[in-house]
């Protein structure tokens, strides 16, 4: 096989990806999942699926992810550091291959205070660059975290990481993704782009490494339904920068649903445009899901290449 | 030093609740210097629960002791006589205190009035923070000397996190994120370079999670 | 080594308590402040009126705002006292007789030890009255006579002889007295106004100092021109010339060699004289008397290029060529006392080239076994107050002398408190002295009544709360710190030193109390703050229900005497010294309720101890509610300046009393 899955074969042929994201439910029910998957698998290339997002305890990723395969459309599981210790992210990510999975998003994970559970302990036994790198090193070398070898069968992901290039210190934030890189990562999704400036000059510096050739950058977008969102992300989300101009220019609409896919068209457009080294777009429209055929159907990226995968 | 912080005084004076004589130790050592568990802070503590119990209608006699440390079986002997007459001993110190003196009195009942918070220090009077995870392998060499495994929330090795923003972290916007702290400190002494290599999984079984840890040093031991 | 001194205490030769009863009175006790003040010495108001007062001169207080007004203050308690003061016990006679030449202060301070000692003392006074120069030289306007009196009957009545109107050297001699007596001391201090040897100085209108004032105050009122000349910069040329004036002089003028900074006169005398119309003229000796005639005209001087020499020495140069001449009727000398040679007279007593008595300054002895010498006929010229110490150290050399031991040792040289440091100084809330209300100066030269009016209560208690307590400082149980850091962290002057584990250096702390009530160990005590006191205070309450107040000490103490209220009054440096233990401790010993009478920072005498205090009382009342304590029964109030307190606490009182029976306290 030439490519560990679609995802990758879209990125590695050249075409500008799109992606989404998918939070699981509160619940022990497949239906919604097995919707979104029918809405979505002609509009998106893949789709992460949310590792108790926020830290409140939902439907796993990798039982979501089995769900969505049958319905058609590939996933992106996502493994936090928070949950488990090296034991259970091995056995479940053995389990989460043997299940279908091929791409494989890791990352620390939302801090437990956030969610429902703020009393719970955590774990963060190692980090999600150690998880990037240890993952690979399964892949390539063949060998557990501990340095034992896998005698056969060994998993073998398509391994991303995520950078937010909006988090501080700025400065230091593309040789945290060079490291991420250099540990093994072949895709990155961004935290979502408001601030289009500071993103353009991101990417400036991740180009003047060459970073952009040696991993797909996806540049994450958030569709908003209303200023009081816009708001919120611009106050209460640590990592994120929402300009003043931006939760104005929602207020003052007068269909704001409707201003908030425009504003997130145009975004789109602009990084796929203007923004070199972008090789794809993440989608993350939270509880919003039914939207996300129409942003990429007005983007211009519909319909999605069909590509082989060996 | 050890940081501890009292309980609500209800909690102790429930744990108690059927003595009628109580012996109150303090320690002289951390929680002195923490203000939480010294001289004046056990008298303090007597007094409220002889008031308290003076109220409820059931008197509690007191006695206390202030023990140089009661993380040395050597302190605690002299009060047997102390623990002999009460029904119960309340100690002061940290969870270490407490155990030593459990240990050193089968017969007891010996209860805790602190919660043994973090091993850290003040700056300034009045607030203590947490700086050491105690996790038994030491890497402030690796981090400008500033320790990402307790001050940081995800305890990350490789960061900072996405959440680190204007210099705090997400958690809670009062407290520094310490990768930035790294970060700074990294940049004033010119080895930014030392963190861009990807640090190795941490051998957490020289921290907690092995059962008690023990330290030995035979040479000293030796007879 | 020594215990420090304070420097007023340092400063003052009888080692006066200043502290001691400054504290007294700022707590209204009066009477320990009279005990205090005549402790070491015999002549309380007399001091309390005339002392030159060396210990305000070195008050450590001067570097903040303005030295203590401490005479001012002794007059205050001398006065609240009365005659309130237990005699001091006197020993059995013992036998043994001791003459006294001279009733001066350093010889009734002897007469006066040594009769408490149980001798027989007899005084022989040339005088038909007692007091030396206090009662010849100083003015009654700086004195009046009373207060003499008084000090003197207080004296007397410890057994002591008089004789007056005999003259030791010419009624009898020295040499008689010793074989009568088993000691004699010679304490007739020095009589004799010194001389100028100027051109016409011999006119019988140039006057002397002591005889002009001796008339003076005997009532024989000297005559004089009405133009007067006093020559001489100290204070007795100060006290003749408003004496003149006074006595009806329409113009005094008062010269002296020295310029006015170094004048030997106290700066104040200087300024009173001033005010009251003497003119100064600095800077000019005198270098003839000029004669016309007979008669009196003038004073020639000549000005001066300087007075002391490169070595600090009393060596005036002259301008060459530069005189004036001053017009005037009468001159009077005041250029210092000497002794008089009177009283050696057949004593058989060594004397040196200069006639002088020689004297051990150590021991006191003369030539004669059994013959000592005391005061200013000893020292030379001197303050009042160093006459009493020296009449003190004659009274204990005799009596050791009488013992048949071997003589007392030379006098311990004690160490004081150095300098305040700035930092510390910088801290201290800035006070006024307190104001000695006076006559105005047209009113003053009227006649001879005393123009200082006294201090009122409310100005006494404050300026008396003004004293830094020097000395009586945080100590430290080097054994029990922990180093922990919080005295240096809490103390508002920033003055405990860390180093392993804490020191308090004396020249910086203020005693306010504060590190003591923070001290997780309890290894700091206060000597400005008896815990002990207040523990016992607190456990002895002595109705069932009483109202514990703790105050800070510039509140008043005396506003609850008009109440019914039963309380118990507890007072501390400021109230952020107050400690949660002392509060629980009241409750469990029984107290209704607890009020706390906050600090005001226009009359705190330390800032910053109402915030303390606000973190202590918030923790209090949080564990009132967890105990089951009605946190009511805990009341703060910060009292506005000079503002009754009684009804805000009878007010809180009845609240308790109407809540008990409400029984809100059960939890």
């Amino acid at each position: 096989m030439k490519y560990l899955s679609k995802l990758q074969a879209i990125l590695e042929d050249g075409h500008f990806a799109v992606t989404t994201e998918i939070g699981p439910p509160k619940h022990a029910s497949a239906h919604g999942l097995k919707r979104n998957a029918q809405i979505l698998k002609d509009f998106v290339d893949a789709a992460n699926i949310t590792d108790n997002q926020t830290a409140i305890v939902r439907l796993s990723s990798i039982a979501a992810g089995v769900h969505l395969l049958t319905g058609g459309l590939e996933p992106v599981v996502q493994m936090t550091c928070r949950d488990r210790n090296r034991i259970a992210i091995q056995a479940d990510l053995l389990g989460a291959y043997s299940l279908g999975m091929r791409n494989l998003l890791c990352i620390s994970g939302d801090h437990q205070q956030f969610g429902n559970h703020p009393t719970a302990k955590n774990v963060y036994d190692l980090d999600s660059i150690q998880l990037v790198n240890l993952m690979s090193r399964m892949r390539d070398e063949k060998k557990f975290f501990c340095g034992e070898e896998i005698k056969e069968y060994e998993p073998r992901f398509f391994i991303g990481a995520v950078a937010n290039p909006f988090a501080d210190p700025f400065e230091y934030r593309v040789d945290r993704l060079e490291k991420k890189i250099k540990a093994g990562a072949q895709f990155i999704q961004t935290q979502g782009v408001f601030d289009m400036e500071r993103f353009e000059r991101f990417m400036e510096m991740v180009r003047a490494k060459g970073l952009d050739q040696r991993a797909h950058i996806l540049a994450g977008v958030i569709p908003l339904k209303s200023w009081r969102a816009a708001k919120f992300m611009q106050t209460q989300v640590a990592g994120m920068i929402v300009p003043d101009v931006l939760v104005d220019r929602l207020k003052n609409a007068a269909a704001p649903q409707s201003e908030g896919v425009a504003v997130c068209i145009e975004q789109i457009k602009y990084i796929k445009e203007n923004i070199k080294g972008v090789h794809g777009i993440h989608i993350m429209a939270i509880a919003w899901e039914d939207i996300i055929p129409e942003i990429v159907r007005q983007a211009g990226l519909f319909p999605r290449p069909e590509v082989e995968l060996d | 030093m050890i940081i501890a912080q009292q309980k609500n005084i209800k909690d102790i004076a429930v744990m108690v609740e059927a003595c009628e004589k109580v012996l109150l130790v303090g320690c002289a050592g951390c929680v002195t210097v923490c203000l939480s568990g010294g001289e004046k802070e056990t008298e303090i503590l007597a007094s409220a629960l002889r008031i308290m119990r003076k109220l409820a209608g059931k008197p509690l006699k007191t006695s206390t002791y202030i023990a140089t440390r009661q993380c040395d079986p050597e302190f605690i002997t002299p009060l047997e006589k102390l623990v002999g007459d009460a029904d119960a001993v309340i100690s002061l110190a940290c969870g270490v205190g407490v155990q030593y003196l459990a240990e050193k009195y089968p017969d007891k009942w010996v209860v805790p009035a602190q919660d043994t918070l973090f091993a850290g220090g003040s700056t300034e009077h009045g607030r203590w923070d947490e700086k050491c995870g105690l996790c038994g392998d030491c890497i402030l060499h690796r981090t400008g000397g500033i320790c990402p495994v307790i001050r940081c929330a995800k305890s990350i090795l490789n960061g900072p996190c996405g959440g680190s923003q204007n210099g705090r972290c997400e958690v809670d916007q009062d407290m520094t994120c310490a990768w930035q702290l790294i970060y700074e400190r990294m940049k004033a002494l010119g080895r930014l370079r030392d963190l861009t290599a990807v640090q190795p999984l941490k051998d957490w079984s020289k921290a907690m999670g092995g059962g008690p840890r023990r330290m030995l040093r035979e040479d000293l031991m030796a007879k | 080594m020594n215990e420090l001194l304070p420097p007023c205490t340092h400063a003052c030769p009888v080692k006066t308590d200043v502290r001691g009863y400054l504290a007294a009175v700022a707590r209204q006790d009066y009477g320990e402040a009279y005990r205090l003040i005549r402790a070491n010495n015999p002549f309380p108001s007399v001091c309390a009126w005339v002392c030159p007062h060396p210990c305000e001169d070195h008050c450590r207080r001067g570097d903040v705002d303005a030295s203590l007004a401490i005479r001012n203050l002794k007059r205050f308690a001398v006065e609240k006292a009365g005659a309130n003061c237990a005699e001091t016990p006197r020993a059995r006679n013992t036998g043994k007789n001791i003459a006294i030449v001279g009733s001066g202060p350093s010889g009734l301070t002897a007469a006066y030890d040594l009769a408490n000692l149980g001798h027989t003392v007899v005084l022989y006074e040339r005088n038909q009255a007692l007091g030396g120069h206090f009662l010849t030289s100083l003015p009654t306007y700086r004195l009046p006579r009373e207060n003499l009196q008084k000090d003197v009957e207080a004296i007397l009545a410890a057994g002591i002889i008089v004789h007056t109107g005999v003259e030791v050297g010419r009624n009898i001699t020295v040499k008689q007295l010793r074989e009568e007596y088993d000691a004699v001391v010679i304490a007739v201090g020095l009589q004799e106004s010194k001389e100028l040897p100027l051109p016409g100085a011999d006119h019988p209108d140039v006057l002397k100092a002591l005889p002009f004032m001796r008339q003076a105050n005997l009532g024989e009122n000297p005559a004089t021109g009405s133009r007067v000349l006093v020559i001489g910069g100290g204070d007795v040329a100060m006290d003749v010339a408003r004496t003149a004036l006074r006595l009806g002089a329409g113009q005094v003028t008062v010269i002296c060699i020295e310029f006015r900074e170094v004048m030997p006169a106290h700066t104040s005398e200087v300024k009173e004289a001033l005010e009251e119309g003497v003119s100064l003229v600095n800077g000019y000796g005198p270098v003839e008397v000029v004669v016309d005639n007979g008669r009196l005209t003038g004073l020639k001087a000549q000005k001066v290029k300087s007075v002391f020499d490169s070595s600090g020495r009393f060596n005036p140069t002259y301008e060459p060529d530069v005189f004036i001449t001053l017009p005037c009727d009468t001159v009077i000398l005041a250029v210092g006392q000497g002794p008089g040679h009177e009283f050696i007279n057949g004593s058989g007593l060594e004397v040196n080239a200069r006639g002088l008595v020689i004297v051990d300054t150590t021991f006191l002895n003369t030539s004669i076994d059994g013959v000592f010498t005391c005061g200013e006929v000893l020292t030379g010229p001197g303050l009042a107050i160093a006459a009493v110490a020296s009449g003190h150290r004659a009274a204990m050399v005799v009596k050791q002398y009488l013992n048949g031991g071997k003589w007392v040792t030379a006098e311990t040289v004690q160490d004081t408190i150095g300098v305040l440091p700035s930092a510390v100084a910088d801290r201290i809330p800035h006070h006024n002295r307190g104001e000695m209300p006076v006559l105005p100066a047209a009113l003053r030269v009227q006649n001879f009544a005393p123009y200082e009016l006294g201090f009122d209560e409310k100005t006494a208690i404050f300026e008396a709360g003004r004293c830094l307590s020097c000395g009586l400082g945080a100590q430290v149980f080097a054994d029990k710190c922990a180093g922990c850091l919080t005295c240096q962290r809490v103390c508002p002057y920033e003055v405990p030193l860390v180093e392993g584990v804490a020191r308090m250096p004396v020249e910086g702390c203020q005693a306010c109390g504060i590190c003591a009530a923070y001290c997780p160990a309890y290894a700091i005590t206060v000597d400005n703050l008896n815990e002990q006191e207040i523990k016992a205070a607190l456990t002895a309450q002595q109705s069932n229900t009483p109202l514990v107040i703790f105050t800070g000490q510039e509140n008043r103490v005396d506003v609850l005497k008009s109440s019914d209220l039963m309380t118990v009054m507890i007072r501390v440096p400021t109230v952020g010294a107050l400690q949660l233990e002392w509060v629980l401790s009241a409750f469990e010993n029984g107290a209704a309720g607890v009020a706390v009478l906050g600090c005001r920072e226009t009359s705190s005498r330390h800032y910053g101890g109402d915030g303390a205090l606000k973190g202590m009382l918030a923790r209090a009342k949080g564990l009132m509610v967890a105990i089951g304590l009605a946190p009511e029964r805990l009341y703060y109030c910060l009292p506005e300046e000079d503002e009754n307190m009684v009804p805000l606490l009878e007010n809180f009182y009845r609240k308790l009393q109407l809540s008990s029976t409400k029984g809100v306290e059960q939890p």
